[in-house]
C-alpha cells in the first residue's frame, strides 16, 4: 500500500523546504500552524538552527482560530513582532490545519504587505508536498519578485541554483562548491539559497549560465532561460573529477545550450543482463551526478538512480525509478537485480536479511540530525572514498 | 530589551522554538503502553519528528504511517485506507511475530475539523482483531489551550487500557510523570511505611497482562498537573480514588504532600524530619558552594518553576530569571510570593520572539533546563528535561547536587542537544 511506511520516516516536508529556502535572506517566516510543523522544521530539518538569528516562528495557531478564521490574530502577531525585528521580507507559510480551513495565505500576505510596506509571500504548502516542492516554489517566488533585470553581464557570472542543507547538509558542501567555481574563474552571482541575500536575487541576470544542483532549482533555471535567456546545467561536482562538467559550464555559457550532466551519453540505464547493478536513491541531480563518476571510472556497472521526491523525466535516463512508497522502494530491493544500494543510511532499515549492501550518504531530508554531523563532503576526496566503496 | 510580564500579563505573540524547546512527544508517552504499537494516520509531515525520535530511541519498531492524501483530507473519510492499511501492518507484524496487545491510532490537528467518530471506529477496529485493544489518541497541538491538551490526553489513554478489577490490592499508582521516580526517592520508603505492599509505575512493566496489576492499586497519587485527567476518569471506570501531591522542592511542600497522601489512606504520616533536615543541609550546602551565583529557571524543565525558585531564594540562593510561558494555576501562589518578595525578578516567556532580541547573559550564570541555557546564553547548564524523575526530598537533593556539579563545568549544550530527543 503506497500510503503506508511501515519503517522508514517520512520525508521532510514541502514546508520546511520553504523556511529553508528563505532562511539566508533576512525576513521573517511564520508557519501557519500550532507548534508541531514548526518544530518539525526547526528541530529536524534545519541543521543551521542552532544558534541562529533566522527568523523563523510559528502562529500558534489554536482550534478555536482555526474554527472561527481568525487571520486577524495572525496578522496582529506578525505586526507586533516586527516592532522590534526588522524583516526584509514576510513569508506566510501553510501547513495541514490552514489547508483544511482554507487559508488564504496568499491574502494574508498580501495584506501584511499592505500594512508594513515590505515584500510579503503567502506559500500554500500543506505538510503533504515534499521539501524539494517547497524550496522550488520559495526560489522562484523571490527570484520572480526581486530580480531586476540587466544587459549587462559579468564575465563568467554563474549562478548556483538548488543548494539546500536538506540535500546539501550544513557541512561546507555548498561554500566547497562555491569556492571551487570561484576556482575555476566564475563569479558566484546568485547563491540560491544558501548563502543567499536579496541583493544577489536582484543580479541574478548578470550571470552567463546557471548550475542547477538540485532538482529544487530546476524550475528557476526554466524561468531564467525562457525569460532572460541564461542556460543551464544540471550537475554537481562530485569527488576530485571535475573535468566533464567544467567542460560543459563553458559549453553551454558559450553555445546557450542546457545540458544534464550524464544525460546526453546513453539516453537510457543499460539492460541489466550480467552487469553488476547499482541502485542509488536519493536526490536526483546528486544521483545522476555520482552515476556519472562511475560510469567514467567502468562500464561494467549497470546504475539506475531513483528518488522518493518525484522523477523529473527532462533529468532522468529511461529506465531511472521514480519511487513513490516505501513499499516500492522495498519491491526493488526484493527484486534481486541489485547489489548495492547507495543512500541515506536509514534506508538500510529496510534491508532486514537481504543480501543487499549499503554505502551510506546521510540525506538531511530522510535521517535529519541522526545523521547530519556525518554529512558526506561532495567535493574531494572523502566522495573518491565513497565512490571506491561503491564499486568495490 | 525587556520581555518581562506586562501588567502580570504573559503576552500572547508569534513562537519563537528554539533548538531547546519540546520534550518528550506524545507518541514516546502513548509507548509507555507495554506491548503496544501505534498506526499515525495523518498528513505524512505530522509524523516526522516522532519517527525520528524513536528511531534514535531505539522505538521505531512499534511505530508505522498512513499519510492521508489530499482527497482523503477533503473527503474526511479516510475509514477504508485505514482498515486496508492496519490489515497490511498487522500481516507484516505478525510474519515478525510483533503482534501488539494495544494497537493506538494516532490522528493529528486535521482530523478535530474533519469530525470522525473515533468511538464507533474503534469499536468496530476491536471487532475486527479480538485480541488486540484499539484506542485512539490525538496529537493535536491546536488543542493546547483546551481542557484537554495533548499532553493531558495522552496519560489519559495510557491509563483508559487498564481494565477494572474489584481484586484490590495495597498498591498505590504514581501517576502523571512518564518517567519514572528514581528509585533513591524516599517516597518508596515512606508509601511502604504507610502500609502500601507496592508503588507501581506504568514504565515498571514489560507485558500488558502485568501492567493490569495497576488496575488493582488503592490510590492513585498524581504527582503533575497533567496525569488528573487521567486520574479523575480512572476514578470513574476503575473505582481507584486518587490524590494530588504535585512535584515540590520547597521542603514545607514536601512534607504537606506526604501528609495528605497519610490522611487519604487514614494512616499517620511516618517521621520525615530525618529527610528533611538533610534536603536543608544540602540547601544550605548548594548556596555556599554556588557563591551567590546567578541562577536562571526553567519551567520546561521545572513544570512548576516559581515553587522552585521560591525554594531556592528562602534558601538564600540567587535566583535572577525565570523562563516560564505560562503560569498555570498551582503555581500561583508561588509567582505572587517571588514577584512579592523579588520584584525584580526576570520573567520571560521562552516562546516570546522578544527572548531572541535580549543579550546573553554575561555573568557566571547557572540555567536549570535546555531553554534557560540556550536562551539565556548561561555558561553553565544543568542537563535536565521536563521528564527527570525528580521527587520528594531526594528529588531536591538530586536537583542540587547536579546544580553544584554544574557549577564547575563549561557545558557543552550543543553536544547535549544534538543528542537529545526532543520533539515539540
Amino acid at each position: 500500500m503506497e500510503q503506508l511506511w511501515i519503517t522508514l520516516p517520512a520525508i521532510a516536508p514541502d514546508y520546511s523546504g520553504v523556511c529553508s529556502a528563505m532562511f539566508d535572506l533576512g525576513g521573517m517566516s511564520i508557519i501557519h500552524d500550532a507548534s508541531g510543523c514548526t518544530g518539525n522544521y526547526t528541530g529536524y530539518d534545519e541543521p543551521r538552527w542552532y544558534g541562529t538569528k533566522s527568523m523563523v516562528y510559528c502562529s500558534g495557531l489554536r482550534e478555536i482560530d482555526a474554527v472561527l478564521g481568525r487571520d486577524d490574530k495572525l496578522i496582529k502577531n506578525v505586526l507586533k513582532t516586527s516592532e522590534y525585528k526588522n524583516p526584509t521580507c514576510y513569508s506566510i507559510i501553510g501547513s495541514p490545519v490552514p489547508m483544511v480551513i482554507g487559508s488564504d495565505l496568499k491574502g494574508i500576505a498580501h495584506e501584511i504587505e499592505e500594512l508594513t510596506g515590505l515584500p510579503a509571500f503567502g506559500f500554500s504548502t500543506n505538510g503533504l508536498g515534499l521539501y524539494n516542492k517547497g524550496v522550488s516554489e520559495a526560489m522562484l517566488a523571490v527570484v520572480k519578485r526581486f530580480i531586476k533585470p540587466s544587459e549587462e553581464k559579468f564575465d563568467k557570472g554563474i549562478n548556483v541554483l538548488g543548494t539546500t542543507p536538506l540535500d546539501f547538509s550544513a557541512n561546507s558542501n555548498a561554500d566547497d562548491l562555491y569556492d571551487k567555481l570561484g576556482s575555476l574563474g566564475y563569479r558566484v552571482v546568485g547563491k540560491m539559497m544558501m548563502g543567499a541575500c536579496i541583493s544577489q536575487i536582484e543580479n541574478l541576470t548578470m550571470a552567463q549560465v546557471n548550475l542547477v544542483v538540485t532538482e529544487s532549482g530546476l524550475n528557476t533555471a526554466k524561468y531564467l532561460y525562457e525569460k532572460y535567456g541564461i542556460p543551464f546545467v544540471a550537475g554537481m561536482f562530485t569527488g576530485t573529477d571535475d573535468e566533464e562538467l567544467i567542460d560543459m559550464l563553458e559549453m553551454t555559457r558559450k553555445d546557450k545550450v542546457n545540458r544534464v550532466l550524464g544525460k546526453d551519453e546513453s539516453g537510457k540505464v543499460n539492460g541489466f543482463g550480467d552487469k553488476k547493478s547499482i541502485l542509488i536513491v536519493g536526490e536526483q541531480i546528486l544521483g545522476n551526478s555520482i552515476r556519472r563518476n562511475i560510469n567514467k571510472r567502468t562500464k561494467d556497472i549497470n546504475v539506475v538512480v531513483g528518488t522518493m521526491t518525484g522523477l523529473r523525466k527532462e533529468l532522468a535516463l529511461d529506465g531511472d525509478m521514480d519511487i513513490k512508497s516505501e513499499e516500492m522502494l522495498l519491491d526493488l530491493i526484493d527484486s534481486g537485480k541489485y547489489e548495492k544500494l547507495v543512500g541515506d543510511p536509514l534506508l538500510g532499515d529496510l534491508l532486514d536479511n537481504n543480501s543487499m549492501k549499503i554505502v551510506e550518504i546521510p540525506h538531511v531530508a530522510i535521517s535529519s540530525k541522526l545523521y547530519w554531523n556525518k554529512s558526506v563532503h561532495f567535493i574531494g576526496k572523502e566522495m573518491d572514498d565513497i565512490l571506491g566503496q561503491i564499486l568495490s | 530589551m525587556s520581555c518581562s510580564l506586562i501588567d502580570n500579563v504573559f503576552e500572547t505573540s508569534l513562537h519563537y522554538s528554539s533548538p531547546a524547546h519540546g520534550s518528550w512527544g506524545v507518541l514516546k508517552a502513548a509507548q509507555l503502553i507495554p506491548e503496544s504499537y501505534f498506526l499515525f494516520v495523518s498528513p505524512a509531515a505530522c509524523g516526522r519528528h516522532g519517527a525520528l525520535g524513536a528511531r534514535m530511541d531505539g522505538r521505531k519498531e512499534r511505530v508505522s504511517y498512513l499519510f492521508l492524501t489530499e482527497q482523503s483530507i477533503v473527503s474526511g473519510d479516510y475509514e477504508q485506507m485505514l482498515k486496508d492499511a492496519l490489515e497490511e501492518l498487522l500481516s507484516f507484524l505478525k510474519k515478525r511475530n510483533r503482534v501488539p496487545r494495544v494497537m493506538g491510532i494516532f490522528v493529528s490537528c486535521i482530523d478535530d475539523l474533519l469530525g470522525t467518530d473515533h468511538e464507533a471506529l474503534m469499536a468496530e477496529l476491536c471487532d475486527m482483531y479480538p485480541g488486540i485493544k484499539f484506542i485512539d489518541c490525538h496529537m493535536n497541538p491546536t488543542s493546547t489551550d483546551t481542557g484537554v491538551p495533548p499532553v493531558v490526553n495522552v496519560q489519559n489513554k495510557l491509563y483508559s487500557v487498564l481494565e477494572r478489577n474489584d481484586d484490590r490490592d495495597k498498591g498505590i499508582n504514581i501517576i502523571g510523570n512518564l518517567q519514572e521516580i528514581s528509585k533513591n526517592s524516599e517516597l518508596f520508603e515512606v508509601l511502604l511505611s504507610m502500609g502500601a505492599d507496592e508503588i507501581r509505575h506504568i514504565s515498571d512493566y514489560k507485558s500488558f497482562d502485568n501492567y493490569q496489576d495497576m488496575a488493582k492499586s488503592a490510590l492513585n497519587v498524581v504527582i503533575a498537573p497533567s496525569g488528573e485527567y487521567a486520574a479523575r476518569n480512572m476514578q470513574k471506570k476503575l473505582q481507584i480514588p486518587y490524590e494530588k501531591v504535585l512535584i515540590a522542592f520547597r521542603p514545607e511542600n514536601i512534607r504537606a504532600g506526604y501528609e495528605k497522601i497519610a490522611e487519604k489512606l487514614g494512616c499517620e504520616c511516618p517521621e520525615l524530619e530525618s529527610y528533611e533536615s538533610r534536603a536543608r543541609k544540602e540547601l544550605e550546602l548548594t548556596r555556599n558552594y554556588l557563591e551567590n551565583m546567578p541562577i536562571i529557571v526553567d519551567q520546561e524543565a521545572i513544570t512548576r518553576p516559581f515553587e522552585f525558585a521560591r525554594c531556592l531564594l528562602e534558601a538564600g540562593l540567587n535566583v535572577r530569571r525565570i523562563y516560564s510561558q505560562l503560569l498555570i494555576p498551582s503555581d500561583k501562589e508561588n509567582y505572587e510570593w517571588v514577584m512579592e518578595n523579588y520584584p525584580e525578578m526576570e520573567i520571560r516567556q521562552p516562546l516570546n520572539p522578544k527572548v531572541t532580541e535580549e543579550e546573553h547573559v554575561s555573568e557566571d550564570y547557572l540555567a536549570v533546563g535546555y531553554s534557560a541555557g540556550y536562551i539565556s546564553g548561561a555558561k553553565h547548564v544543568v542537563d535536565i528535561g521536563g521528564q527527570n524523575g525528580l521527587f520528594g526530598y531526594n528529588g531536591l537533593i538530586e536537583l542540587l547536587k547536579k546544580m553544584r556539579e554544574t557549577k564547575d563545568e563549561i557545558t557543552d549544550l550543543k553536544k547535549i542537544l544534538d543528542d537529545a530527543i526532543i520533539i515539540v
